[in-house]
């Protein structure tokens, strides 16, 4: 009975240290992580790109995956906002602290976005492709605008 | 000993409070010189809309959240500066909370001399520093556009209120006067059509230099280091430079960066979104695409 208890002490102890571990580590590394999403998002969004400056031909395929692409990584990048991972946290992030002040207008800025990559992702006919480009391009540069800090 | 040394430091005390007296009153423009001006003036209300858009009037005089009519200058909005917050005011044609009312020379008088038509001084968060480069006949067919909007009652607005403000007017009227260029814009003939567009529209209407230019100790644009980059007017961060853009691999050409300044991220230019750029490229994309292309002929040609 004693030894379970101290088994038991000592499981407990064990999981919480690594689970501290596990948020502080995890927490800062978020940042890493949605940087890493959202370089993604930018390779998506030059494939686009280049359709649109006639570099590459219109293919509802290539198209399609590069919308999903945008959106997978959009979806992603969801969680990794987290208290504490702003300007202040030590880690070089552009992400401002009006993220954190609005976070429901950040959140809506990131589904307007979301929805207008999952619009591009049935785009079958040329005709609808610049308008739909037009609304995920306007996507990107809502939040940024708002939520971003400059490269510099 | 003391005591004449005390008269002495009392006697320039009171000179240069007198001097800061003068210094710091307003210097309004010569009524007599710019009323003939005005009077032959043929408004063109299409090169107003063009001046309204390429001024990024909006920007800054935008009404607070929640107002329906996000689209009208009818102010509000806070912008946030290292002086204090700001409110901007209604340029709406509203007679009783907006500038209906005003004549054109006291809007001449706002905009080339930062003046109100109280004879009081505006801060420079109000980018007169710029406009005032821009010629008489467009500054009137800007305020004859801007009398063709919808005016908003803006009693409910939010006011600027600065601690100690009256004084820091005066102090700003100290500070016009020791490093506030009011020249007008002078074309180089040795240089393009395009290229003086440009520079004409990247120094006055523009303000582009309220950003992107470094300042000097008088806190004014310094333009013997013009779009160098320079630290952001909010008071956190920086502003890119402008010059070598093409050296430095950012744009290919004239034809890539004006597709940049009308397009940003819809073409997918990523580094024009943020710091305020990003309203600065929604205005300039309701500009006629020769202004865009003339501005990017102008900042390439800083090598
Ligand atoms: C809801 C907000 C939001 C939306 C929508 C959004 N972004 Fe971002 N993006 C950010 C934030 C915040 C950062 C800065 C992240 C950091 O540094 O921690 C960023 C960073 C980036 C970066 C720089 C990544 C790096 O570190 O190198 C790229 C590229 C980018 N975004 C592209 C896009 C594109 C393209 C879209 C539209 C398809 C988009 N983003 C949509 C908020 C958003
Ligand atoms: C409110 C301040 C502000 C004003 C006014 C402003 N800019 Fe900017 N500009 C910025 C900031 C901040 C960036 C960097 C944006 C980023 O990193 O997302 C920038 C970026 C740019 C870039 C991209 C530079 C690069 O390295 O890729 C260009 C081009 C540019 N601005 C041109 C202009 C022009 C032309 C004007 C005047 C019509 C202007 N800007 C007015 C703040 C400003
Ligand atoms: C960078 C922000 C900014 C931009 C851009 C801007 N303004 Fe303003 N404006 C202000 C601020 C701030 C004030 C108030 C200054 C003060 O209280 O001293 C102001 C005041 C004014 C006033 C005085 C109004 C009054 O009731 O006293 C006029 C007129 C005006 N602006 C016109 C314009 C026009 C026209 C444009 C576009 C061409 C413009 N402004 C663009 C910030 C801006």
């Amino acid at each position: 009975m004693r030894k379970t208890t101290k088994l038991m002490t000592g499981i407990v102890a064990a999981l919480a240290i690594s689970a501290g571990g596990v948020m502080a580590g995890g927490h800062l590394n978020k940042i890493g992580e949605r940087q890493k999403a959202m370089k993604a998002v930018g390779g998506g969004i030059k494939v686009l790109v280049g359709i649109a400056k006639g570099q590459t031909a219109f293919d509802p395929d290539v198209v399609k995956k590069a919308a999903l692409t945008i959106k997978a990584n959009l979806n992603a990048t969801k969680s990794l906002f987290p208290e504490g991972t702003g300007p202040d946290s030590g880690v070089k992030t552009r992400a401002k602290d009006e993220i954190w002040l609005d976070m429901e207008g950040f959140q809506t800025a990131m589904k307007t976005a979301i929805a207008a990559a999952d619009n591009m992702a049935g785009v079958t006919e040329q005709s609808a492709f610049m308008p739909a480009l037009g609304k995920v391009g306007a996507g990107c540069k809502a939040c940024h605008e708002k939520y971003r800090a400059p490269k510099q | 000993m003391k005591k004449k040394i005390a008269i002495l430091v009392a006697a320039l005390g009171i000179a240069g409070a007198v001097a800061f007296y003068f210094i710091s009153g307003p210097n309004p423009l010569d009524e007599t010189a710019i009323s003939t001006q005005i009077a032959s003036h043929k408004v063109d209300l299409k090169n107003g809309q063009i001046l309204y858009n390429a001024g990024g009037c909006i920007s800054c005089h935008r009404p607070a959240k929640g107002v329906k009519a996000q689209n009208l200058p009818s102010g509000g909005a806070v912008l946030k500066t290292p002086v204090g917050l700001f409110f901007p005011p209604n340029i709406t044609p509203d007679e009783k909370t907006g500038i209906g009312r005003w004549s054109s020379l006291q809007f001449l008088n706002a905009m080339k001399r930062g003046l109100s038509p109280e004879g009081k001084h505006y801060f420079p968060a109000f980018p007169y520093t710029s406009y005032t480069h821009m010629s008489v006949g467009d500054l009137l067919d800007l305020q004859a556009y801007l009398n063709t909007l919808k005016p908003v009652d803006a009693s409910e607005n939010k006011k600027t209120s600065l601690f100690g403000e009256d004084l820091l007017r005066r102090g700003v009227g100290g500070w016009k006067w020791l490093g506030l260029q009011t020249n007008e814009f002078e074309p180089q003939p040795s240089q393009s059509a395009g290229w003086n567009r440009g520079a004409y529209l990247v120094t006055g209407p523009g303000h582009c230099s309220e950003c992107h230019t470094p300042r000097n100790f008088l806190m004014v644009s310094d333009y013997s280091r013009i779009l160098q980059g320079g630290p952001h007017p909010e008071g956190k961060g920086k502003v890119p430079s402008l010059v070598g853009l093409v050296k430095r691999k950012k744009f290919k050409d004239i034809e890539d960066l004006n597709s940049a300044l009308r397009f940003g991220e819809i073409m997918g230019y990523e580094d024009i979104s943020s710091g305020g750029m990003g309203e600065v490229q929604t205005n300039m994309s309701k500009l006629p695409d020769s202004d865009t292309r003339a501005i990017a002929e102008y900042i390439l040609s800083f090598k």
